[in-house]
């Protein structure tokens, strides 16, 4: 079997794999078989919830594959989420149809708002299921291919890529902030209504998003661990060890960057467009700097360089965020600063790390 | 030093907050608040950036990228610091008599005083810099230990104190700048992120361990958005000052004026 071949040598992979076909069996049971109030009912609330940590968990997956195994840290993967995030609201905006406020069928109800007259020429199509699954794999891959075309052949490195990386999420922050880009403004989009026919707020449609979102993360976790299995990935692992003694070797350092970079983008892309209909809005706040850097920190808690890690740190350091904003609103990014400063001072291979290292002395 | 310091940002904010306090503390004095605030500024600044290097940075030396998280870990404790000291909320920092007004050149030119004395007192601050770092024996360490550490130690410097020197000094300068930007704008937490990429866009742009690079580069991009801004709106200038910083590396991976010799292959 293709995925057991995956899988060889990889335990955490296979406990992580077991785990989350676990959840995606027990949780929807749970959720549709018992009543409302039996003890063990999962609330459709934390079924999104856990929903979303998933799509977050494949955000995480996408950046370890670039940091962990090819030394690149991009502070700009948040970009990439929210393109495959905006991809998708503008088809659930196109779904809505004349259930807006304003009831105009052809055009969404921010541009009624505006004064426009016709759908701008980027957004037709959107309408179209298919068209818009091309484009949320099209236009963060197209983006990162462009950016790493540049960055990469011109050898811009280290720290100075991250700093271009974060230039480049703000840039685009900035441009979705205003109301003329046609993409809804700072009130980003929202009020979406159903998808593919399936009303958005049911309960089926929820389970239905959760188990998608399950699969696409068991996908994108097994196309990494192959990606890293192949021989692009022992020669990924050599650029980020040493990258100068694999160009003189002979290898084309920046094509394998760029693929690799290109597919984490487009990886984190769908994580993107999974986690919109979920959440029920994209705004420009998805490109902040800030988020991208935090998505850097899920990877560097769970440990760098697993994958499965970076799964357990996107699940447990939103678990706590969650618990953190209700509980103690203004401690959360003093516990986030810790965070940073503990992981990289103390744990420099996560939680996951610490794990393997009691393993070994035991 | 080569290490970038996310959190930079914030102790140009601490500064910012240090004159805000001390207007507080002398509320008679407006027009003395401002010059008791410059070396108040630098003295906060400093220290906080000679802690931050003392508890957390020295053991990062060698590892920019985890330097790079965890200094982003010390700029949202610092933010959120403020927001639950002071106040979530901006401050009001009010200028002095001798720093408002403008000096009318003509009918259509008219420059304000307070940017009048900012530019002067960046000249200084600069020149300031400069000399030390050109014609000081702290400077000549400093220089020598970002160059070749190890080299430098086996001459007798002492690397670990010039660090910390180092760091501080740089920090202490980030104090005074916020000094000068809280007559300019609005006092808050979020201050210090607003200017933290454009710095560092502006450093790329120079050349990295170049003050004379940071100079040109800071007012040539500067310059470049308020340039294009009438025509195509703050937001949209600033974009494109991002998109050509961009395509500005492809050319000239380390800036301006890049750093030469053995330095420059770190």
């Amino acid at each position: 079997m293709l995925i057991a071949r995956i899988l060889k040598n990889d335990r955490g992979g296979q406990i992580f794999l077991a785990l989350l076909l676990l959840l995606s069996v027990l949780v929807p049971l749970l959720n549709l078989g018992l009543p409302k109030g039996h003890a063990l009912h999962v609330s459709t609330y934390t079924l999104t919830l856990l929903g979303k940590y998933l799509t977050y968990a494949l955000l995480a997956v996408s950046v370890d594959l670039v940091w962990g195994f090819l030394g690149i840290l991009s502070l700009g993967h948040g970009a990439f989420f929210a393109l495959g995030g905006y991809a998708m609201g503008m088809y659930l905006m196109r779904q809505i149809g004349d259930r807006g406020v304003y009831g105009n069928p052809d055009l969404p109800d921010f541009m009624v708002f505006l004064n426009w007259q016709e759908l701008p020429w980027f957004w037709h199509g959107f309408d179209m299921f298919w068209f818009t699954l091309i484009m949320i794999v099209l236009v963060p891959g197209v983006l990162a291919f462009v950016f790493g075309w540049l960055a990469f052949r011109s050898r811009v490195t280290g720290v100075y890529l991250s700093i271009i990386t974060q230039a480049l999420t703000y840039a685009l922050m900035l441009a979705f902030f205003r109301n003329e880009m046609g993409f809804g403004g700072n009130n980003g989009l929202t009020d979406f209504k159903d998808i593919l026919g399936f009303d958005l707020q049911s309960d089926a449609t929820r389970v239905g998003l959760f188990l998608a979102s399950a699969l696409a993360l068991a996908a994108g976790y097994l196309a990494c661990r192959a990606i890293i299995n192949s021989r692009l990935g022992r020669v990924a692992i050599a650029i980020r060890d040493a990258e100068d003694r694999t160009r003189f070797i002979g290898y084309r350092v920046e094509h394998v960057k760029l693929w690799i970079f290109t597919f984490s983008a487009i990886l984190a892309g769908i994580a993107g467009a999974l986690y919109v209909p979920q959440v029920g809005i994209i705004n420009p706040g998805e490109f902040s700097p800030l988020n991208s850097i935090e998505l850097v920190v899920w990877v560097a808690v769970g440990g760098r360089a697993t994958l499965y890690g970076a799964v357990l740190g996107a699940m447990g350091v939103n678990y706590a965020k969650t618990w953190f904003t209700a509980a103690l609103p203004d401690g959360w990014l003093f516990a986030l600063g810790a965070l940073f400063i503990l992981v990289t001072v103390l744990l420099p291979k996560g939680i996951i790390g610490l794990l393997t290292r009691r393993g070994a002395r035991s | 030093m080569g290490v970038i310091n996310m959190a930079h940002g914030e102790l140009i904010m601490l500064g910012a907050y240090t004159t805000f306090i001390i207007q507080q503390l002398m509320p008679n004095t407006i027009a003395l608040s401002v010059i008791v605030a410059i070396p108040a500024a630098f003295i906060v600044s400093g220290a906080t950036g000679i802690l931050i290097e003392r508890s957390i940075i020295r053991f990062l030396y060698g590892r920019p990228l985890e330097t790079l998280l965890a200094t982003f870990g010390v700029s949202l404790i610092l933010q959120q610091l403020v927001r639950s000291l002071i106040s979530p909320q901006n401050v009001p920092v009010s200028n002095p008599d001798w720093m408002s007004g403008s000096l009318a050149i003509n009918e259509v030119l008219s420059l304000t005083y307070n940017r009048l004395y900012i530019f002067l007192f960046c000249l200084i601050v600069f020149a300031a810099l400069y000399i030390l770092l050109r014609r000081t024996t702290l400077g000549l360490q400093v220089r020598a230990v970002s160059q070749n550490r190890a080299m430098a130690r086996a001459m007798g410097v002492r690397s670990e104190r010039v660090d910390a020197m180092t760091f501080g000094l740089g920090a202490g300068v980030a104090g005074i700048a916020g000094v000068a930007l809280s007559q300019l704008t609005n006092v808050g937490p979020n201050l210090g992120q607003a200017y933290i990429i454009d710095s560092y866009m502006v450093v790329v742009f120079g050349g990295v361990g170049n003050l004379l690079g940071t100079l040109v580069a800071g007012l040539s991009l500067g310059v470049a958005n308020k340039l294009i801004e009438p025509s195509a709106g703050a937001v949209l200038a600033k974009i494109l000052v991002l998109v050509f910083i961009i395509l500005f590396i492809q050319k000239r991976p380390r800036g301006l004026f890049p750093q030469k010799g053995r330095a420059a292959e770190h």
